[in-house]
């Protein structure tokens, strides 16, 4: 007969058993939280990191604005000064710079409040306008550029280029304008050693008499 | 500029460098968390496979054990009978062998009957354990194949190349 002490054994044989699963299986679940969890750590962390680069790059991007805007400033004002220079010096003193101001936008004297915001400055030469920092800056490069080149071909050629002047087209001679179609239909209806009619005449009908064209000899004579 | 360009290029290295070093060091975070679970998992899988032979031994013991004392009941009853009819006999000198018969009939068919049921009952519990064995134990396989599968791509994320080349 099975006895008590049997059955019992079995029962804690089995309890025993399914607490040791069910203790692994809390460990499975531990471990797996605990991956969960440095997961999502990793992806905060991340997130952290790439707030941080992205602040560094716009810092970045900014320094690079600021930077460019420097040099722009400096290379417009450099040209100014160049164009300044340029100036005779009777013409210098005459050459001045006016600032839009606030109050002559709103009194509607000068300039736009588009103008003003953009702290855009108008160069003058006594009284005549030449146009913004940038039109000015533009011209004293341009001088600049053209002084440059002038004495790098002075140095390279003795007598300078810039010196030259700039090689025109002669003027149309008299008789170029008309044709004598009647002495050119010759040429043109001459039949080709490819052409087989070789009773082709020109058709005084369709090219005119041959008082309307008159053909300059010397182009004649190139066809002869 | 050329500054500005430099502290440029040298930040994007300095942030691929880091994703990439904080890409391995979390690959094998993740791959030690997964070799632990899948570790309790074996034992879990252990204890599972012994449980199974306690938990198989339990009703059949209990069975046998009410097999046993079912049969003792049905013993002591049809010697009971058998006693009551011996005296009924020697008292009134006349022999009730047909009583006796259909007593001892009912008795071995209830005895029978009862054998059944436990029998029933066994087979029952047995069935129960062999179904839930069998549904844990699928149960870890599946777990434990996903396990492997995040096992296999915490190493891959633990072996990141440094930009994308250094390994």
């Amino acid at each position: 007969m099975a006895t008590a002490k049997q059955i019992k054994s079995a029962i804690r044989s089995q309890s025993s058993a399914q607490r040791g699963m069910m203790s692994s299986l809390a460990d499975v679940s531990s471990s797996l939280l605990s991956a969960q969890e440095s997961s999502k750590m990793f992806d905060i962390k991340q997130q952290q990191k790439e707030s941080m680069y992205n602040f560094a790059y716009s810092g970045l991007e900014l320094a690079e604005t600021i930077s460019g805007g420097i040099q722009q400033k400096r290379e417009t004002a450099q040209g100014v000064e160049r164009f300044k220079e340029a100036l005779p010096s009777d013409l210098r003193k005459d050459f001045r710079m006016e600032k839009t101001s606030l109050s002559d936008v709103l009194k509607g004297k000068k300039g736009s409040l588009t103008s003003y915001l953009t702290g855009k400055e108008e160069y003058f030469l006594g009284d005549k306008s030449i146009g913004s920092q940038y039109d000015v800056s533009a011209r004293g490069d341009e001088i600049f550029s053209k002084k440059l080149a002038k004495n790098l071909l002075d140095m390279t050629e003795g007598e300078s280029l810039m010196d030259r002047p700039t090689p025109t087209l002669p003027s149309m001679q008299e008789g170029y304008g008309t044709i004598n179609m009647n002495k050119l239909g010759k040429f043109i209806m001459k039949p080709s050693t490819m052409q087989v009619n070789q009773e082709t005449q020109p058709n005084p009908e369709l090219f005119g008499e041959a008082e309307d064209i008159d053909i300059p000899q010397n182009i004649l004579d190139l066809y002869s | 500029m050329s500054l500005l360009a430099t502290l440029s290029f040298a930040l994007s290295a300095s942030q691929e460098y880091g994703r990439a070093r904080s890409a391995r060091e979390q690959g094998r975070t993740q791959m030690g968390f997964y070799k632990d679970a899948l570790s309790s998992l074996g034992q879990a899988e252990q204890s599972l496979n012994q449980s199974l032979k306690s938990s198989l031994e339990l009703p059949t013991l209990e069975a046998r054990r009410s097999s046993e004392k079912l049969s003792e009941s049905g013993q002591r009853a049809l010697e009971q009978t058998r006693k009551s009819q011996q005296q009924i006999s020697e008292a009134s000198g006349f022999a009730g062998q047909s009583i006796d018969m259909d007593r001892t009939k009912d008795i071995r068919k209830g005895f029978t009957s009862k054998v059944e049921d436990l029998d029933i009952s066994l087979g029952k519990s047995l069935a129960d354990v062999l179904s839930n064995f069998e549904q844990q134990k699928f149960e870890m396989q599946s777990q434990r194949q996903q396990l492997e599968m995040q096992k296999r791509l915490a190493g891959q994320q633990a072996n990141t190349k440094y930009f994308g080349i250094i390994g």
